[in-house]
């Protein structure tokens, strides 16, 4: 009797050591826009923007400044079906010819604003996972200005659902 | 998966041992009858654990010196909160299916060490309380955090079960009994854009094994029909 019981507190403890769901999936998150930006003239080569400051509209914070990048992956709002950055071009500091005095200083460079329009849909991954956001029916777009450095655009794919290619192709 | 040949190499020997302790007295008398009971576990579970509530009843009827035909039904009721999702599965399920009583009893006792199989149906509902999108970018400062509930479509699983364990006589027609049960489903009805996470009957899922396991603590009741 008592090497039974033995076994059976054995057996429970066995079975009590409980698997954690860790999220390992690949493409778990809910992804990027990624924009890879070509020339103009020769729309398979790549071109990169000098100095770009991605600004979101509505955000106060900057999504930072990329030197010369040739690709971007920016994120979209999941509570929103639209999304709006400034993509200031040649972005600097003026400091007014006076260096000592950053009160006068004053922001240039060439800004073009940027909206996409799309409708959200929660995709189940795992229980460790949870859902990640996907975003369908993309649709992108820029504000014309008197003098905008986006000169086209084409979106590659309307579905949003990783960052494994770009989504969007700017010209300029 | 360690975890498992672990489990199943306990199973073997424990047979071996069961073996072991059999005294061979074809001559003795056999009551045959039906054991009724309740899974102990599940009441205290209830009354302990929140979020929790479960009710089972198990039956077994011997109709050969060594075979029993068992089963089980219940009600199960659970809330889980992972860190992404946060839901409540709640349903009922049954299991029918042999039990193989290895241990020879003394006078006519019905003391059991039992191998039992097992075929089970669970039919249940996932309510999603809240979820989180996983938006790792905090950019946009959307923690993506949705507490609206998601009522998903009825599932169901099937399920195999191969249960051991024993049962032992207190006084009178009264038995307490453990078990362990190790289940494998063979059928998964997932509602669309969610999985099953917990299954009543059969515990809860992983996202990579198809392997269940659970435990029983039983009181039961035996009445005679008649001696053979």
């Amino acid at each position: 009797m008592k090497k039974i019981i033995t076994v059976i507190t054995f057996l429970l403890l066995a079975i009590s050591c409980e698997k954690d769901d860790i999220c390992t999936t690949a493409n778990a998150d809910t992804a990027h826009l990624k924009i890879k930006f070509y020339d103009q003239l020769d729309q398979e080569t790549l071109k990169p923007v000098t100095n770009l400051l991605i600004v979101g509209i509505d955000n106060a914070l900057s999504y930072g400044i990329e030197s010369t990048r040739d690709s971007i992956s920016i994120p979209l709002r999941i509570l929103k079906n639209n999304t709006s950055y400034k993509l200031i071009k040649d972005y600097a500091i003026n400091d007014n010819a006076t260096p000592g005095d950053t009160s006068d200083d004053f922001a240039t460079g060439n800004e073009d604003v940027i909206v996409l329009n799309y409708k959200n849909e929660e995709l189940f991954i795992s229980k460790a996972c949870g859902f990640k956001n996907v975003f369908n029916d993309v649709n992108f777009g820029f504000t014309d200005d008197t003098d905008n450095w986006i000169l086209s655009s084409t979106v590659i794919t309307n579905k949003i659902e990783t960052e494994d290619n770009a989504h969007v192709h700017i010209f300029h | 998966m360690r975890t498992y040949i672990f489990f199943i190499s306990l199973l073997l020997s424990f047979a071996g041992f069961a073996q072991e302790v059999a005294i061979k007295d074809s001559t003795k008398t056999h009551k045959f009858g039906l054991r009724i009971g309740t899974d102990i576990s599940k009441l205290v579970k209830t009354a302990v654990i929140e979020d929790y509530t479960a009710f089972e009843i198990n039956a077994d009827y011997k109709f050969a010196k060594k075979y029993s035909l068992a089963g089980e039904f219940g009600n199960e009721k659970r809330t889980i909160d992972e860190t992404q999702v946060n839901f409540t599965t709640k349903g009922s399920y049954f299991k029918v299916g042999v039990d193989y009583n290895a241990y020879e009893n003394w006078l006519d006792m019905e003391n059991a060490i039992f191998v039992g199989l097992r075929y089970g149906l669970s039919s249940y509902k996932n309510t999603l309380n809240s979820h989180t999108i996983f938006n790792s970018d905090t950019y946009w400062n959307e923690n993506g955090l949705i507490t609206t509930p998601i009522k998903y479509s009825n599932s169901t699983t099937h399920f195999v079960e191969l249960i051991i364990g024993i049962k032992a006589k207190i006084f009178n027609n009264l038995y307490l009994g453990i078990n362990a049960q190790l289940k494998n489903y063979v059928a998964n009805k997932n509602p669309d854009n969610f999985t099953n996470l917990y299954v009543p009957g059969f515990g809860k899922t992983t996202d990579d094994s198809k392997w269940g396991v659970g435990f029983g603590y039983t009181i039961s009741y035996f009445i005679p029909f008649y001696k053979k």
